[in-house]
């Protein structure tokens, strides 16, 4: 398995911007589509935040199941403060694209143009 | 056209006095605005953005009068004069204007001014928190105020272990971006509904989390942010917060946060989790 490393991808230890959050999206949803195994390293992100990783890995959960994501996906390198930021995208955008009627009617969460 | 302003910090009377100003530039015909500060023995740093974006239309055409020396000096050192004053404990972060599609630059100027300059240590999980909280909040000028610029700045006061840091938009405002997506509500009451709910989704991709997860940092750190959009007023401080209606409305969204840099919290640090878990 390769590891895809966020800073390359991103061409910056500064990963804050939702635009290359897609950047990495569709490089990781084209390794997911060809069943490949992704091991994402956070190794030298000096800084994240969560419309980055909705981009990157929260749209994820609207395109493939949460079986193929977690049979697919890995994530290393990573710090505490990031597998958080992570952990609290993950279960929103799970939670969101499970029922997403419900979620907008719970948390008042809805579309943008 | 001759306006005067008072002392200006965060308190919800100086944002009524910045809305008021607003209005007038807003309205002024054209030609030059003398902005009379005889009256003003403080302006807090932060005000510096807010003031930027209150005065954006006429920024060229506009000359500060009667200052009093000291609030000169300290207005110098934030970067709102083109004449610049060398100071020595460098604890300014200098006014500095952006386009919103300029993350990575906001991110480098931020940790620039905010590392190894004179600032005291924060401890790690704290100074990480806050750099995240400060992205998020430029984020959120970039995708959801629909913002032509964003200012920043800020101001170390050591001795009283305080950190304050400013960032304001020319955009649409919080209250006019939930409208966009059918929720209506009272200025004051969306800031409200953005600091509890996060933000909105756009197209396939859920929303940050943005403004809920600064509220959530300043909670749990005993500071203190406020933020102004359009005609609402929210405050939080020492985990208080209230929310009003501003007199007149403020062109934009401007969010100031105080951060208590003695704080020893491990916020995410506190427990580990399983990379294994985490989808």
């Amino acid at each position: 398995m390769t590891a895809i490393r966020v800073s390359e991808v991103v061409g910056s230890k500064i990963c804050v911007a939702a635009e290359d959050g897609h950047t990495l999206h569709n490089v990781i949803a084209d390794r997911i589509q060809a069943k490949q195994d992704v091991q994402l390293s956070f190794a030298g992100v000096e800084r994240l935040t969560t419309a980055f990783l909705n981009a990157a890995i929260g749209q994820l959960y609207g395109e493939f199941s949460e079986e193929q994501i977690r049979q697919h996906m890995q994530v290393i390198d990573a710090t505490t403060a990031q597998l958080s930021l992570l952990k609290k995208v993950v279960d929103g955008a799970k939670r969101f694209f499970r029922d997403p009627k419900q979620y907008r009617a719970n948390s008042g969460v809805d579309d943008e143009e | 056209m001759d306006l005067a302003i008072t002392n200006l910090d965060h308190s919800y009377q100086c944002y009524c006095a910045l809305t008021r100003i607003a209005a007038a530039v807003a309205n002024a015909p054209p030609g030059r605005i003398n902005v009379d500060c005889s009256a003003a023995r403080f302006i807090s740093s932060g005000m510096t953005a807010h003031l930027q974006v209150a005065l954006a239309p006429w920024a060229r055409s506009i000359a500060f009068t009667n200052l009093r020396p000291e609030v000169k000096v300290a207005l110098a050192k934030n970067g709102l004069f083109r004449e610049k004053v060398q100071e020595r404990g460098r604890t300014t972060i200098p006014l500095t204007k952006f386009h919103p599609s300029e993350a990575k630059r906001f991110a480098a100027y931020s940790g620039e001014h905010l590392r190894d300059k004179g600032i005291p240590r924060m401890s790690q999980p704290l100074e990480a928190k806050f750099f995240e909280s400060i992205d998020e909040l430029f984020q959120n000028c970039a995708l959801h105020s629909k913002a032509d610029l964003v200012f920043s700045c800020g101001q170390l006061f050591p001795k009283m272990r305080v950190l304050e840091f400013a960032i304001a938009d020319t955009g649409i405002g919080i209250a006019k971006s939930l409208e966009r997506i059918g929720k209506f509500y009272r200025p004051d009451r969306a800031i409200e509904w953005a600091m509890h709910h996060g933000t909105s989704r756009i197209g396939d991709v859920p929303g940050g989390l943005g403004l809920k997860i600064i509220r959530e940092f300043i909670e749990l750190n005993g500071g203190e942010i406020t933020v102004v959009s359009d005609q609402g007023f929210w405050q939080m401080r020492r985990r208080s917060s209230v929310a009003k209606l501003l007199p007149f409305r403020f062109p934009g969204t401007a969010v100031t946060l105080k951060v208590d840099t003695s704080d020893t919290n491990f916020y995410d640090f506190a427990t580990p989790i399983d990379p294994g878990s985490i989808f």
